[in-house]
């Protein structure tokens, strides 16, 4: 089964939980939403049945109220779209058969992206205190403060690469699907040994442990 | 397969190619895994360098920086033995190995004396490979030696110190003796600024850990120094007492060299030193190494039997 569908090009949030972790979503649809009457009823239910969802799918990744934060703010998120009917807009993926990105695609993707990297410091956090500090220190003055680029610039260069291959990827399963009908052998054993180099020079040489297995 | 085997030697060439060409040509600054730097903190190519100086001396001292800072030739010497140091900045048991294997037969000691800095122990010992791969020649047993540490670092440092070897790029490298607030002092020692320890510092309770690869490592080594029947005695160089207390196994870790069979002694359990021998809290200022490079002297001319009175 398919788990993850470029979530980072999504352009709303709703349209992120289709393609985040599609697996968990859709027991939790299943198992839980549906159950509890889906999106049939009245409105303070449906309120109800999308709140609960999220909060639980927090608590199923940790018993943490960094988690049940987490769950909940993406229910707050969702809630204005699914309350405006505006939770399916988005379901064919972004700029479909375009080389670049349309301006208001672009825009929609950086603010929902924005938006999940704010719940992603609860999720990360080790207490709902030490996610605040970090938030509160993340909007402080120094967000219009310029950046030091300098010793990024390396870093940035590989985010920059492997975003434009997910993004010329993204109507295939996989972003590299379309590679071998495109590209000759040469170019792509040259593409993978410039991988290989790169994790050479720049791979992390010290452990840290998987984030998941604390799951 | 066949195109699996010949993407595979594309790649290695690849890859190294692009190690030296990124080594040679992207400022240092912007490295992260070429850790190439000849002439490091350690004085560890200086020392190389003069230890042909130092054949058939009496004594030959291995292990880390507590070894490199804490045994001064000076001191033996005027006590009638001629000691060569060969410790060096965070050297673990899989580089005194190396160490061992390459230089034990030019030095030709009558007693190696191994300072047992339990730390180094818990170490993979990339930092002391690193030093060893640029400032040491690379040879089969440099290979050996990375595959052992297994740091992506140490390879792709190993292949860029190949190509400024082959280069002679650093050739007429000359280092400097004074440095980072160290004098190099003849005979591999390398000694530090008499600064005194403040030791108000307090210590979270935590356990020395010996990492599997170091203990088999060091058991190799003491099998080749038994080979060529050279003497050993195992030294445990004193660090800071706060520090020190802090650790909750130092009884196992005694046990563990005593085990060794060999004369073992640690010098924490016998000289008495205050935070005024002190660097920091682990290494000995000048005070300190006079006062145990005294008692080791006496304790070796007590135990040794190659070294007599």
């Amino acid at each position: 089964m398919r788990n993850f569908a470029y979530p980072y090009f999504s352009r709303d949030i709703a349209e992120f939980w289709r393609r985040w972790h599609i697996s968990l979503s859709t027991w939790f649809r299943d198992y839980v939403y549906i159950p509890l009457g889906g999106s049939r009823g009245p409105m303070a239910r449906r309120i109800r049945n999308t709140l609960v969802v999220f909060a639980l799918s927090g608590l199923w990744h940790g018993a943490n109220w960094t988690f049940v934060v987490w769950g909940i703010l993406n229910a707050l998120y969702f809630l204005p779209l699914m309350l405006l009917k505006r939770n399916r807009g988005n379901m064919e993926i972004a700029s479909r058969g375009m080389l670049l990105p349309a301006l208001s695609d672009l825009l929609a993707i950086i603010s929902t992206f924005a938006l999940t990297s704010v719940t992603w410091v609860f999720f990360r956090a080790e207490s709902v205190p030490v996610a605040l500090s970090f938030l509160r220190r993340m909007f402080s003055s120094s967000l219009f403060t310029v950046p030091q680029l300098r010793e990024s610039i390396p870093t940035l260069i590989l985010i920059f690469m492997f975003v434009a291959v997910e993004w010329l990827g993204r109507e295939h399963e996989y972003a590299l699907a379309a590679v071998g009908s495109v590209a000759s052998r040469r170019v792509r054993w040259l593409a993978y040994a410039m991988a290989c180099l790169a994790i050479v020079l720049y791979g992390q040489t010290t452990g840290s442990p998987f984030i998941y297995f604390q799951f | 397969m066949v195109n699996a085997l010949r993407f595979s030697l594309f790649a290695m060439c690849f890859v190294a190619v692009g190690i030296i060409a990124w080594g040679q040509f992207v400022p240092l600054s912007y490295q992260q895994n070429i850790m190439y730097v000849v002439g490091s903190g350690g004085h560890l190519h200086s020392k190389l360098g003069e230890l042909k100086d130092f054949r058939g001396v009496d004594i030959v001292v291995l292990g880390s920086s507590t070894a490199l800072t804490g045994f001064d030739p000076r001191l033996f010497e005027e006590h009638g033995l001629s000691l060569f140091n060969l410790g060096s900045a965070m050297q673990t048991p899989i580089q005194t190995e190396l160490l061992v294997e390459r230089y034990i037969d030019e030095l030709n000691p009558n007693l190696v004396l191994i300072e047992t800095y339990p730390g180094v122990f818990g170490s993979d010992g990339t930092e002391s490979a690193l030093n060893l791969v640029a400032n040491d020649y690379l040879g089969l047993d440099s290979i050996v030696m990375a595959w052992r540490v297994r740091n992506l670092s140490v390879y792709a440092t190993m292949v860029y110190s190949a190509w400024r070897q082959m280069t002679g790029q650093d050739d007429g490298f000359v280092e400097e003796k004074e440095k980072f607030g160290t004098s190099y002092i003849a005979g591999g020692y390398v000694e530090r600024p008499v600064h005194t320890l403040n030791d108000n510092s307090v210590y979270p309770e935590r356990e020395w850990t010996l990492l599997r690869r170091q203990r088999t490592a060091f058991q190799r080594t003491l099998d080749k120094l038994q080979m060529r029947g050279i003497e050993v005695i195992l030294v445990r160089a004193p660090i800071a007492s706060a520090y020190y207390g802090s650790f909750t196994n130092n009884n196992d870790v005694d046990k563990y060299f005593q085990d060794t069979g060999l004369q073992y002694c640690n010098l924490n359990e016998e000289i008495p030193l205050t935070p005024a021998h002190f660097f920091d809290e682990v290494h000995l200022n000048q005070h300190g190494v006079e006062v145990m490079n005294l008692w080791v002297i006496n304790f070796i001319k007590s135990v040794s039997k190659a070294i007599t009175q």
